[in-house]
């Protein structure tokens, strides 16, 4: 899944290692979700975005679209 | 967007192709040299011989030149690249060695002596990967910086990692040394069996707990695809066995069988999402 996530960190300045100090994670998951090699869960892409001050698809970006009826 | 930013650069392909290649015909030129001491002359009379070593040649550059592809070409990372091939290739040169030399293949059986080569590699490849979390430490410089930095970070985990497949190795070893002609006794390799599954039950604990979401994604899709090579392998062997086309698998190449699956059901797992490289 597509994602805006380098954008946002480069934007705070933050590097691959500090945003995965403040979520937890490891430098290996950010940079394999911002490469698209991993799709976070729920709960992390949550995180993300409340980090971010910004909503979930605004930083994770999905082409599917419900079908009309 | 996300974006890749370690695109490969055919240059760095090729410049590690030609790394792989240098290294391999110094490693030919010293082995035949120690073995047959007249010369590497002696090897390369027989057509066949210069065949394959060719075929192993434009292998070795192939993997040289893949396994690097995102890898900068520099005089530092060449140097990295020269050190950790060559403790590798000695590590193993030595395991060899010596499991031919004390335990030959008809003495000890074919499935013993599997065992413990493959459960020799278990120990020495964690030991390798030990020494290079020791150099992150060390500030050695002997890894790239994104693999030193992620060694820093996570290095209790990849200690408690290595710690694993090493124990898992050493449970090889131990049985295959305690068969039919083996030197240790059935009680006492049992003792010694009941004690290494209790460290690895409380080192796969540990690890578990200080993996991330990413590492326990790619432990339960390793587990999850082990199970179904153990299927289709193990599954098949015993299939063509009871059909008699085959000799049945002994209980030890059934263990075998399962810690080989395992490692490489962890590298299908990593190479799937492009991970074995970051």
């Amino acid at each position: 899944m597509l994602n805006r996530l380098k954008a946002v960190r480069e934007a705070k300045g933050w590097s691959q290692g500090e945003l995965a100090r403040r979520l937890g994670v490891s430098r290996q998951t950010i940079n394999a979700v911002e490469t698209d090699k991993y799709d976070p869960s729920l709960p992390l892409a949550l995180r993300m975005a409340k980090l971010f001050d910004v909503a979930v698809p605004e930083l994770f970006i999905d082409d599917w679209a419900p079908q009309e009826d | 967007m996300a974006t890749d930013e370690h695109l490969p650069k055919w240059r760095d392909v090729a410049a590690w192709s030609a790394v792989g290649a240098g290294f391999y015909i110094l490693v030919v030129v010293s082995v035949s040299l120690l073995v047959h001491g007249g010369g590497a002359g002696a090897i390369f009379r027989s057509k066949m011989v210069v065949a394959e070593l060719g075929l192993a040649l434009v292998l070795s550059m192939a993997v040289a030149g893949f396994s690097n592809r995102k890898r900068v070409f520099s005089l530092r990372t060449f140097r990295n690249f020269l050190i950790q091939n060559a403790v590798a290739i000695i590590a193993f040169l030595l395991v060899i060695w010596g499991f031919s030399g004390l335990a030959r293949p008809h003495a000890v059986g074919a499935s013993a002596w599997i065992a413990a080569v493959t459960g020799a590699t278990l120990v020495i490849v964690p030991a390798l990967g030990s020494l290079a979390v020791a150099s992150a430490y060390g500030g050695a410089g002997l890894l790239d910086s994104d693999a030193a930095e992620d060694l820093r970070e996570r290095g209790r985990l990849f200690l408690y990692s290595f710690a694993w497949v090493a124990g898992c190795g050493l449970l090889l070893i131990l049985l295959a040394l305690a068969g039919p002609v083996g030197v240790l006794s059935p009680a006492a390799a049992l003792a010694g069996a009941l004690v290494l599954i209790a460290l690895l039950v409380i080192l796969a604990m540990a690890t578990q707990r200080l993996s991330d979401e990413l590492a326990r994604t790619l432990s339960r899709e390793a587990g999850s695809l082990a199970f179904y090579l153990i299927l289709g392998l193990g599954g098949g062997w015993a299939i063509l066995a009871h059909l008699g086309f085959v000799g049945a698998p002994a209980p030890l190449d059934w263990l075998t069988l399962f810690t080989v699956l395992l490692f490489v059901a962890s590298f299908i797992a990593a190479g799937r999402r492009n991970l074995l490289t970051v």
